[in-house]
């Protein structure tokens, strides 16, 4: 019984670990392929001709928990065609994959457990069996304040056989060299598949009637939320405008291969590339009341942060050019970054009750931060995922002014870019490089590469910050977020 | 330290009532009599946490002990005293006694109260309580090592033998001496009071009381904050009715007398008030060395200082222990025991200052200029230059290297580098043509959809040639992708266009991932002209240029576009071709498109080298080298420029390669660069079979006319590409004029067939020198030399020819057929 408590508790911790941001890309299938809502495509080379499949795919994923190891069971079915060349796929997958997590990393393998492809085209019919497909993937995972980055690697090796199973006449063997890299963020989450496809024909009735081929598709994924203002046409509204997010999903497959010319002499050389989108997924925020911001530069970025209740939605001054302080910077990290807030008591069962006073026996994270204080869910939510960490000895210091190291200091963190900076001594190349704290001072290095501030003469690492410049320094990361962080993790590698 | 003890005459006092703890007491602990005694701090200490009191203000720290003291004491640090008085309510002594003798601190007659209270106690007989007290097993038989070593050790009475060693080894209690324990002298006060504090961390929790260390961070309203050494905090009040005393310096102070970052020991109870604290006023001492053991689960570290002597050092939960390595040189600030700072000297040489992960700094832009020494590139964040050095930076795309004259303007680049100062790029990276420019379109803005980011397109029509051809489609999708949309010289935002539907405008649209998306749009603002000449003039500074004796206004949103990419205004020349669409509004031209025809594979390239096309008579074939002379009596070599061919006066010899492609348009084959090579030993003079002669002739190449493709760089000539070409165009007049240049795209390759189609064709005038458009057309490759990217491409290779590159062509009319002899190929 103490034993199931223990792995049950264990699992509640993996559960927690696990549940991160919120926005991630579904992978559709489980190599190579892009999809929308009811459309999948995917391209296939064994005949020696790049043949691209459309159809149908049914993803089932179930999660178990077996002392303490969480494992992944991924079920796919294929249903392609190719209409032109009245081709069909059919395909049966099932995968397993299984979880090691260790501090904010996670490694996980993938393997094969079950596998029937059926390819017809012109009355010939290519078939693979489990026994024919070697498969398995690596992957590992590190998780940052925010953000998540992931990298794996797959190798294989399938056999598809024409005529009898056993005494097959044809065969084509796919040797697949892959490797896939992505990042989850609040504002955009992207994986890119590259597969290199090493392809042999081989007759076995007719020994010069062999070929190969070399195929590489690379898939990119893509989930970008973005915001958009929309003014009303009517003058005579309480609100003038407001914004509109949406989420959407952008899948990209591009393909190149070097394939032998079935008829003739001379090499099949190309390429090729298509989009599937998907139908946007449509939010609207709240209007804040807002007055004291309107005419100034920042305005659409302040009422950006305050529709996402990054700042207050019913006062309507804000200050914009007041400092911010740290408690309000948290809040509006957390609400604009979707960072999970600690779940508000209640007392509707017992168990829940005796959780609570369990709760309420811990200390307080920060001694200076009670609940009561009007911050407390925001500072402990990016104080869960270390994005603030106090500033030292149990404090928070919730009421003081955010200087604009420490702003810069919390961004990179949540990117998690902090170890990318120089070792040793160096130079950001502001001014008043001297005055940087030195704890700030690779977080600065990086911001300034990455364009997150801009590249000033001075920085002024110690001047408090303003809710103004915070709105814009946020806005800018939300940028980053959607697109530098995706053109790194797309274009780089499809181009 | 050894003290001698002067008996004095005892007092007897009868302790009567414990007032308890508080208030009172700071004032209460001023005693008078122990200004300068050797034992004050804990005199002090143990009357604070009251075990010990004095009385009528004073201790007496030097009266011997009595049974009464001992035992009262002993009750109170098992924080029994309540019970005792339970027991006896009306004589509190008598209640003492009951509860010792219940647990077992004496033996003797309770009745009488013997030991009698006021009889003097034997130091063996003190630490015999005190060690019952302890209430842990004594050490017995041969684990009695401490007593032993005194030489008066038999002295010791045999019952109370346990627990005298039991006090002893716990350190409470030392000898006279090295060799004395003295186990019938009598204690003073004083001296208990000091075995007492030595026992104080043991007792304490008797009386739920704990002690803790650490540093006093702020003081608020009658509240400090500490925080402790074992990671916890506490806030405790020190004003008012919370008032304790203080000792500091072997004094006692009230307790708001703590300073702010004061580190202090203190004592609480079960009910979080303070009882009592010492202030560390011990000097920060400085301990250097290096890190020689780490205990992670003690936290502990041994530290070998620079005197060679090693240290034990236990850290508080503040230092994060992994930073800390073997051999790691520290510097700890110590305040007595007590770490404070510790400082870690991580050595890297200067030598690595500034290194990061090669590739960790980059940037991404849009080439504006390039050249041998310098990349400038337009980004996010303004222009920006680089050095590069041929040596030491690489470019590639797609996973192949490039030369430098292939990063065109308007490409894509990621540049990293490998160095944080240096300005020098290691790597280039260039996008593919996922990017290019696929055409340019015109239509009228019929919806905007800002969610999907996509503008619909009505009565579409595409520029080719010079020409608006309506598209198939009624209307189009166009996504905004990374575009930008103009008005004038002014960027608007996808939602301006909502109040601009109907509008016409011009859209340079890239097919990226199959999608029709938004390079760069500008809106039309006036009526539409166009022009196809040279730029006459151009001011960067204004903002103008002349083509065809007009002026025009350039501004931000003006579509530039050369070799498919997008490029600056900046980038615009004196003397380019260009076609220009513009917008007339108020009287003014302003320039809406304009689309740059040359395309450069002959030009000057940016990396100095470039490729020469020549026309002439092979003189002499020596060892791996070619002598080009006159292509005949009445015509000079030949040498292909911008506008056609030119005359290039004397003989010139040019390096021969293995790699050189030798080809025989007339037998349509290639020749072995070692054959014709070989071919200079043969003098065909010398053959006097005519059969033979003839023979030969067909593998004999002196004298015989050309093409030739060099390519020139600061170390010379080399030849890229031979075509040796047939006698019968040896005509002696009307030659040049039969030779004209072609531009075009690939279109189709046809194989089998060897032919290839090509569009967006252009040919050159030689009457008006102008590019002029002209309808696609298909090659016939049989009697060309193809050229790729500089190298050449046989007739078998021509799969890997890729779909869109840019090609310039030399054909000769022979008999009003065209003959392309070269194609000159850049992807």
């Amino acid at each position: 019984m103490k034993n199931k408590i223990a792995s049950l508790t264990l699992i509640l911790t993996l559960l927690l670990a696990l549940a991160l941001p919120s926005l991630a890309v579904e992978i559709p299938g489980y190599e190579g392929g892009i999809n929308n809502e009811n459309n999948y495509k995917e391209v296939i080379f064994i005949t020696g001709e790049p043949i691209e499949l459309e159809g149908t795919l049914d993803i089932k994923i179930s999660e178990k928990n077996r002392k303490g190891v969480q494992t992944k069971t991924y079920t796919y079915k294929y249903d392609l065609h190719n209409v032109k060349l009245g081709a069909t796929l059919r395909r049966n997958i099932t995968l397993s994959e299984t979880f090691e997590t260790n501090g904010n990393q996670t490694t996980s393998q993938k393997t094969l457990d079950k596998y029937s492809e059926t390819f017809r085209i012109n009355g010939k019919t290519y078939q693979v069996q489990t026994d024919d497909y070697q498969w398995n993937q690596g992957q590992v995972l590190h998780q940052t304040g925010l953000l998540e980055y992931y990298a794996g690697d797959w190798s294989a090796r399938k056999t598809y056989k024409v005529g009898n199973r056993r005494a097959p006449t044809e065969e084509v063997t796919v040797q697949t060299i892959g490797n896939l890299v992505g990042y989850d963020s609040p504002w955009s989450a992207t994986q890119t598949q590259t597969l290199h496809y090493i392809i042999e024909f081989e007759n076995k009735l007719e020994e010069n009637d062999s070929w190969e081929g070399t195929a590489t598709v690379e898939a990119s994924y893509n989930k970008t939320k973005d915001y958009n203002y929309i003014e009303n046409i009517p003058n005579q509204i309480s609100f003038h405008g407001g914004f509109m997010l949406t989420e959407k999903h952008e899948n990209v497959l591009k393909y190149s291969y070097n394939l032998p010319r079935l008829q003739g002499s001379g090499r099949n050389i190309g390429q090729d590339s298509m989009t599937i989108d998907t139908n946007p997924i449509i939010t609207r925020l709240n209007i804040p009341a807002l007055r004291d911001v309107r005419g100034l530069e920042a305005e659409k970025d302040i009422l950006l942060i305050a529709s996402m209740d990054g700042f207050s939605l019913t006062a309507t001054n804000l200050g914009p050019h007041t400092a911010v302080s740290r408690g309000d910077f948290a809040r509006a990290l957390a609400n604009t970054m979707d960072i999970k807030l600690p779940e508000e008591e209640t007392t509707t069962t017992r168990t829940r009750r005796s959780r609570r006073n369990k709760e309420e026996e811990t200390p307080l994270r920060y001694i200076d931060v009670p609940k009561s204080h009007r911050n407390y869910p925001y500072i402990e939510g990016v104080s869960n995922r270390g994005i603030m960490i106090g500033v030292g000895k149990g404090r928070f210091e919730p009421d003081r002014e955010l200087t604009k190291a420490e702003a810069t200091t919390i961004l990179i963190r949540l990117l998690g870019f902090q170890n990318l900076a120089p070792i040793g001594n160096y130079s950001t190349g502001f001014a008043d490089d001297s005055s940087i704290p030195a704890w700030a001072k690779d977080h600065v290095y990086i911001a300034k590469e990455l364009n997150i501030i801009p590249r000033d003469e001075y920085f002024y690492p110690n001047k408090p910050i303003t809710k103004e410049e915070t709105a814009t320094l946020l806005v800018n990361f939300i940028n980053y977020l959607q697109k530098q962080l995706k053109y790194d993790y797309r274009e780089n590698i499809l181009n | 330290m050894k003290k001698k003890i002067i008996p004095l005459l005892s007092f007897i006092l009868i302790l009567t009532l414990l007032i308890p703890t508080t208030l009172t007491k700071a004032q209460r602990l001023n005693y008078s009599d122990i200004g300068k005694h050797w034992a004050r701090g804990e005199i002090l200490e143990v009357s604070a946490l009251g075990y010990m009191e004095g009385s009528g203000g004073k201790f007496y720290p030097n009266r011997h002990l009595t049974y009464g003291e001992l035992l009262t004491v002993a009750i109170r640090a098992l924080g029994l005293e309540g019970q005792a008085q339970v027991l006896e309510p009306t004589n509190h002594l008598r209640g003492v006694y009951q509860l010792a003798y219940d647990i077992g601190l004496i033996e003797g007659d309770m009745e009488q109260l013997r030991p009698n209270p006021s009889a003097k106690v034997t130091r063996e007989e003190a630490a015999n309580i005190l060690g019952r007290a302890l209430g842990e097993v004594p050490p017995l038989g041969h684990e009695i090592r401490e007593a032993k070593k005194f030489k008066d050790y038999n002295r010791i009475a045999q019952h109370r033998l346990p627990y005298v060693e039991l006090v002893l080894q716990k350190g409470y209690m030392k000898g006279r001496n090295a060799t004395t324990l003295d186990p019938k002298g009598y204690i003073t006060r004083a001296e208990f009071a000091k075995i007492l504090s030595n026992a104080n961390d043991d007792l304490i929790h008797h009386r739920g009381i704990s002690k803790k260390t650490g540093q006093v961070s702020n003081l608020e309203l009658g509240n400090m904050t500490i925080y402790n050494t074992d990671g916890t905090s506490n806030i405790i009040g020190y004003e008012g009715e919370n008032l304790f005393p203080v000792q500091k310096d072997k004094k006692i102070y009230p307790s708001t007398e703590i300073k702010h970052l004061d580190f202090i020991s203190y004592y609480i109870d079960s009910a979080g008030r303070c009882l009592y604290a010492e202030v560390n006023t011990q000097k920060d001492t400085i301990i250097e060395g290096t890190i020689r053991e780490i205990d992670l689960e003690n936290r502990e570290i041994v530290v070998w200082d620079f005197n060679d002597k090693l240290h034990k050092f236990k850290l508080d939960p503040y230092i994060n222990m992994d930073q800390l390595y073997f051999e790691q040189e520290v510097a700890l600030t110590l305040k007595g025991d007590l770490v404070t700072k510790i400082t870690t000297f991580d050595y890297i040489d200067p030598e690595r200052d500034g290194y990061i992960i090669p590739g960790t700094r980059f940037r991404v832009g849009t080439v504006l200029f390039v050249n041998n020494d310098e990349i400038e590139i337009v980004s996010k964040a303004g222009r920006e230059k680089f050095q590069i050095d041929p040596m030491y930076t690489t470019i590639y795309k797609r996973g192949q290297r490039l030369e430098l004259f292939q990063v065109k303007e308007g490409d894509r680049v990621l540049l990293s580098f490998d160095d944080i100062y240096s300005p020098q790029v290691s790597e280039i990276k260039v996008e593919d043509e996922e990017k290019h420019i696929a055409g340019v379109m015109k239509g009228k803005i019929q919806l905007v959809d800002e969610r999907n980011k996509e503008v619909l397109i009505s009565e579409p029509e595409r520029l080719y040639q010079g020409r608006w051809l309506p598209s198939n489609k009624s209307s189009e999708r166009i996504k905004l992708g990374t575009g930008s949309i103009y008005e004038g010289g002014r960027k608007i935002s996808l939602k301006d266009l909502n109040k601009r539907m109907g509008e016409e405008a011009y859209i340079a649209y890239e097919n990226s991932y199959g999608n029709t998306s938004i390079s760069k749009m500008l809106l039309k603002s006036g009526s539409a002209m166009e022009h196809k000449d040279k730029i006459q003039d151009i001011d960067y500074g204004l903002g103008r240029l002349v083509v065809d004796t007009n002026s025009f206004n350039l501004h931000e949103g003006t579509i530039v576009i050369k070799n498919n990419r997008l490029v600056d205004p900046l980038n615009l020349d004196l003397n380019q071709n260009v076609y220009l669409v513009s917008d007339l509004r108020s009287g003014i031209r302003g320039a809406s498109l304009i689309s740059i025809e040359d395309t450069g594979i002959i030009d000057d390239r940016i990396d100095g080298t470039r490729l020469l096309v020549y026309k002439g008579k092979i003189e002499d074939i020596s060892d791996y080298r070619l002598t080009i002379g006159r292509f005949n009596y009445r015509m000079d070599k030949q040498v292909l420029t911008s506008s056609g061919f030119k005359s290039n006066r004397e003989s010139e010899e040019f390096t021969l390669t293995l790699d050189t492609l030798i080809y025989d348009s007339q037998l349509e084959q290639l020749i072995p660069t070692k054959a014709f090579l070989d071919s200079r030993y043969i003098d065909l003079t010398d053959i006097k079979d005519r059969n033979l002669r003839n023979r030969i002739e067909r593998g004999y190449y002196k004298n015989k006319p050309a093409y030739i493709i060099v390519k020139e760089t600061a170390y010379g000539k080399e030849v890229l590409a031979l075509n040796l070409i047939p006698q019968d165009l040896n005509r002696y007049n009307q030659t040049l004029t039969l030779d004209h240049s072609t531009l075009g795209e690939i279109g189709e390759v046809n194989i089998d067939q060897k032919t290839l189609s090509l569009t967006k064709v252009r040919n050159y005038n030689n009457l008006t020198n102008r590019w002029d458009y002209s309808q696609d057309q298909t090659l016939s490759l049989d009697k060309a030399v193809i050229l790729v990217n500089d190298k050449p491409l046989t007739l078998e290779e021509l799969y890997k020819l890729r779909k869109g590159s840019q090609a310039y062509i030399v054909k000769h009319n022979d008999s009003s057929i065209d003959i392309p002899y070269i194609i000159l190929i850049e992807n």
